[in-house]
């Protein structure tokens, strides 16, 4: 129960019995929304900050290495130095201007290409990353596609040895758009995939748990995760906005 | 002075050689880019120094280097990663350094030197040092007479019971240059007869230079 209710009558002793009661469930009524719309608030406070965390979660590490790897080529291939700095530039430019607004998919798959072109520079021939893209437009919520690559980079093909393929592939469906990440790496434990659908991950693996969750709040489905023979698929289905 | 490469990021590895080949005499016997491949190479090979990064595939490096301070003989170990939280957990594996990504030439320099420096004194972990002589010459006994020779003029010796015999190489007139002189030495402590344990000389003793160290076992 929050707050007060007082309703004035103009003539002394007319209050009826009915007009009481009626007053009584206004009250409630309006108590009850009341605390709705605080506990919504508090809800979309928790959701910017683990935006807000998903964002911080993906810098430190990478940012050191992305610029180890500046630092070693710089004497070995100076053009290659230079590339790097550009997409390290534009990977934390968009990482500092984001917002909780949803986005066009070709500034996400920008921010991707820039992550990928640096993970490729650190790892050689280890990795390989294949774009299949058709032209859509389409808005999505910001680093939902980023942290699956990078999800399946680093728990997919660097847990293993030797090389991998991540596919990259986004492809029209006439009333939705999938988006989908696979990796040849290995391989999602079903235990993972469980703990990722029911909510209960631990907080060190924020990525998937995120981006499941979010794409569940804004499309009503989440993510679809498989096992495959060899690696890891992901994928979602992006409803276009009706003209 | 021998070292390995534990390293998943190509650029990071041709970085790491090259700051190592250029700021020390410290060679690069392997690079792996798998903890487990430097594992098995380990089981064969013996190196002074493993510079090792933490986030590899199959056994990560903190895993690694627990396996490696079980050895018989440790090299040093050196974590070079931009994880900084695992710094606790490598000092308590008693790593010899701990450098962060992304490298500071002067850091590795500085590092370079105190690991050369380290290796040279022999200090290395788990081994007994051999022991330290003012010199490279060592005191012998033969006929009654306390001889010096250089340590690079013994050939080998041998052990009888409790007399050891030390060949060296003749060099004046009283030993013919090109023959071989037996002579019974004597122990550390020369005024008693040959009847103690005496000189032996390592059979893994490194080969002597000026100023260098004879292990004496």
């Amino acid at each position: 129960m929050t707050g007060s209710l007082k309703i004035y009558y103009t003539h002394a002793h007319k209050i009826t019995y009915s007009l009481q009661a009626m007053a009584v469930g206004l009250s409630q009524i309006i108590s009850t929304l009341m605390e709705v719309s605080r506990v919504e608030g508090i809800k979309e406070m928790a959701n910017k900050a683990e935006l807000k965390a998903l964002q911080t979660s993906i810098n430190p590490h990478f940012l050191f290495n992305a610029l180890n790897a500046i630092i070693s080529s710089i004497r070995i291939d100076p053009d290659k130095a230079r590339e790097l700095i550009v997409n390290l530039s534009g990977y934390m430019r968009y990482n500092l201007e984001l917002t909780d607004e949803s986005i066009d998919i070709r500034r996400e798959l920008q921010q991707v290409q820039h992550y990928v072109e640096i993970e490729k520079a650190r790892f050689g021939s280890r990795l390989s990353v294949l774009y299949d893209i058709d032209e859509v437009t389409v808005r999505i919520p910001s680093l939902v596609i980023q942290p699956l690559v990078e999800n399946a980079i680093i728990h997919g093909i660097l847990k293993g040895k030797g090389n991998g393929t991540v596919d990259i592939s986004v492809k029209d469906h006439g009333d939705s758009v999938r988006v989908r990440i696979a990796d040849t790496g290995a391989g999602i434990s079903e235990e993972t995939i469980a703990k990722v659908y029911s909510g209960s991950m631990e907080g060190n693996k924020i990525g998937l748990n995120n981006v499941h969750q979010r794409i569940k709040l804004i499309y009503g489905t989440g993510l679809t995760i498989r096992r495959l023979a060899k690696g890891t698929e992901i994928y979602f289905d992006v409803i276009k906005e009706q003209r | 002075m021998r070292a390995i490469i534990v390293e998943d990021e190509v650029l990071a590895r041709q970085e790491l050689t090259y700051l190592i080949q250029t700021h020390s005499r410290i060679k690069i016997a392997a690079e792996f880019e798998d903890g487990l491949d430097a594992l098995k190479y380990l089981q064969t090979d013996t190196v002074d120094v493993i510079f090792l990064d933490i986030n590899i595939p199959s056994i990560d490096g903190v895993l690694l280097a627990h396996n490696i301070s079980r050895f018989a003989v440790k090299p040093y170990i050196v974590f070079i990663t931009a994880y900084k939280e695992h710094a606790a957990e490598a000092f308590e594996i008693e790593a010899f350094d701990y450098i962060l990504k992304p490298y500071s030439e002067t850091r590795i320099r500085a590092m370079l030197q105190k690991l050369e420096g380290a290796i040279t004194a022999g200090s290395r972990q788990g081994e007994e040092g051999p022991v330290k002589l003012g010199s490279d010459k060592v005191n012998l006994w033969k006929n009654e007479k306390i001889i010096v020779v250089d340590a690079d003029e013994i050939y080998y010796a041998s052990a009888q019971e409790k007399i050891t015999s030390v060949i060296t190489k003749g060099r004046n007139t009283a030993w013919p240059s090109v023959s071989v002189n037996s002579i019974p030495a004597c122990r550390r402590s020369s005024s008693s007869a040959v009847t103690a344990p005496i000189w032996s000389i390592c059979p893994k003793s490194r080969k002597s230079s000026p100023g260098s160290t004879i292990p004496i076992c």
